[in-house]
């Protein structure tokens, strides 16, 4: 037996107070029925309990610091815990499913418990599912969008081929029945849940079917109606650019966005225009403009006095 | 089998009226008219328990039911994968080793 204070890991000189504290707090995490199983607990604890059963009490603490008695002193009659009980073998135990009056007795079998609910099958022994397992995968953005076939290698080696619906959404998990943890006892393979992360792309923009995307424009093609040439998720297409045109106006390509994997519609394109000044814009140009506007003065901010 | 003053005579701290509440709340199961209460050897051990963790561990009197549930709860599965080990260990050393394999394959180790 070592020196009680030490068991309690308090001072020599703690208060009662501080005692018992500590006893409480080692009693909770070392109590024998508290850790079933686990036998060091119980010699653990039954120093605890034999050195606090000294400084507990203020009398035999006294008679301790002053060598009257010894650090096993004043251990208390040996009894059985309650886990002796709870374990006994074989044959039942009165508190086994123990329920408090007024409940209902449950009286399934604790094999329905642990097995599911068709417990044991037949003579062969049980059937359980084999369990889920979960994966992640990253793939382009335009494979969401347009679908794809994927195959990755499993953490245990085997290789798995997956189909990526057109439409997908970033984080979204797809099911594959049957290529999780095998069963046992013929019992049914588990699910291999995918979820699906989207890279971002450098043009295109997806806000649920619709997809985003900006086109640049000469101060020319703004002006006077043209087509110009866009990328689109699904190849580049023609686009005309009305009359005037101005940066922010949108072009809408109907049926050219991500599928809508509920409708099996594809939503639209967006095209976002942006007017651009020539690179290095020259004087004659800035002349050209500066005379026009002189002749024909326009306020794109409204006909508002500014605000002073 | 022993007597109610039986009982509070052999834990010290344990009143009479004490144990009257947890054998009507269910927490113990006495054996016996409720004026002439027997206790098993079990109970005495399930009452000692009950003893240190209210007056020892400062267990509240609402929280016992919870904590002598969750207890027997554990207990049980204890039992259950006792019985279960004891069962396979009669078996044949193949069929040991299919159900270690299957086991280690379900816990995914």
């Amino acid at each position: 037996m070592a020196d009680p204070y030490e068991v309690l890991g308090v001072p020599r000189d703690a208060s009662q107070d501080d005692i018992r504290k500590a006893y409480r707090r080692l009693a909770k995490k070392h109590h024998p029925d508290l850790n079933p199983g686990n036998q060091e607990a119980e010699a653990r604890f039954k120093d605890i309990s034999a050195a606090y059963a000294i400084l507990g009490d203020e009398e035999k603490r006294a008679r301790f610091d002053k060598g009257e008695i010894d650090e096993t002193g004043a251990e208390r009659p040996e009894h059985q815990y309650y886990r002796h009980y709870a374990e006994q073998e074989p044959g039942g135990f009165k508190y086994y499913r123990w329920t408090r009056p007024g409940e209902e007795e449950d009286l399934g079998d604790i094999f329905s418990d642990l097995f599911g609910r068709d417990g044991f099958e037949g003579r062969g022994g049980f059937k359980a599912r084999g369990g889920d397992v979960s994966y992640s995968l990253t793939i382009d953005f335009l494979e969401a969008v347009n679908g794809a076939k994927k195959t990755v290698t499993m953490p245990d080696g085997k290789r798995l081929s997956i189909t990526i619906p057109a439409g997908l959404k970033d984080g979204q998990t797809l099911r594959l029945k049957g290529e999780g943890r095998p069963g046992i006892g013929g019992g049914e393979s588990g699910d291999a849940l995918v979820t699906i992360n989207v890279r971002e792309h450098p043009i295109f923009r997806r806000d649920g079917d619709t997809i985003r995307s900006s086109a640049d424009i000469t101060l020319n093609e703004a002006l006077s109606s043209g087509k110009i040439r866009v990328d689109t998720v699904s190849g580049a297409v023609n686009v005309s650019v009305p009359q005037n045109s101005n940066t922010g106006d949108t072009l809408r390509l109907r049926g050219r966005g991500a599928m809508n994997r509920s409708t099996g519609k594809r939503g639209d394109h967006l095209i976002e225009l942006r007017v651009k000044l020539p690179k290095g814009a020259n004087d004659e140009l800035r002349k050209l403009i500066a005379d026009w506007e002189a002749q024909h003065p326009y306020n794109p901010r409204g006909e508002k006095e500014p605000v002073s | 089998m022993i007597s109610e003053k039986e009982l509070c005579a052999l834990i010290d701290r344990l009143e009479a009226q004490m144990l009257r509440q947890w054998v009507d709340a269910g927490l113990v199961r006495s054996a016996g008219a409720a004026h002439a209460m027997q206790f098993e050897d079990a109970d005495v051990a399930r009452v000692r328990l009950i003893c240190e963790l209210h007056y020892d561990l400062a267990v509240e009197e609402e929280t016992l039911p919870l904590i002598l549930s969750l207890m027997d709860q554990i207990y049980d599965l204890r039992r259950s994968s006792r019985a279960i080990a004891a069962a396979i260990a009669d078996e044949d050393e193949e069929v040991k080793r299919r159900i270690a394999v299957a086991a280690a394959r379900w816990l995914g180790s």
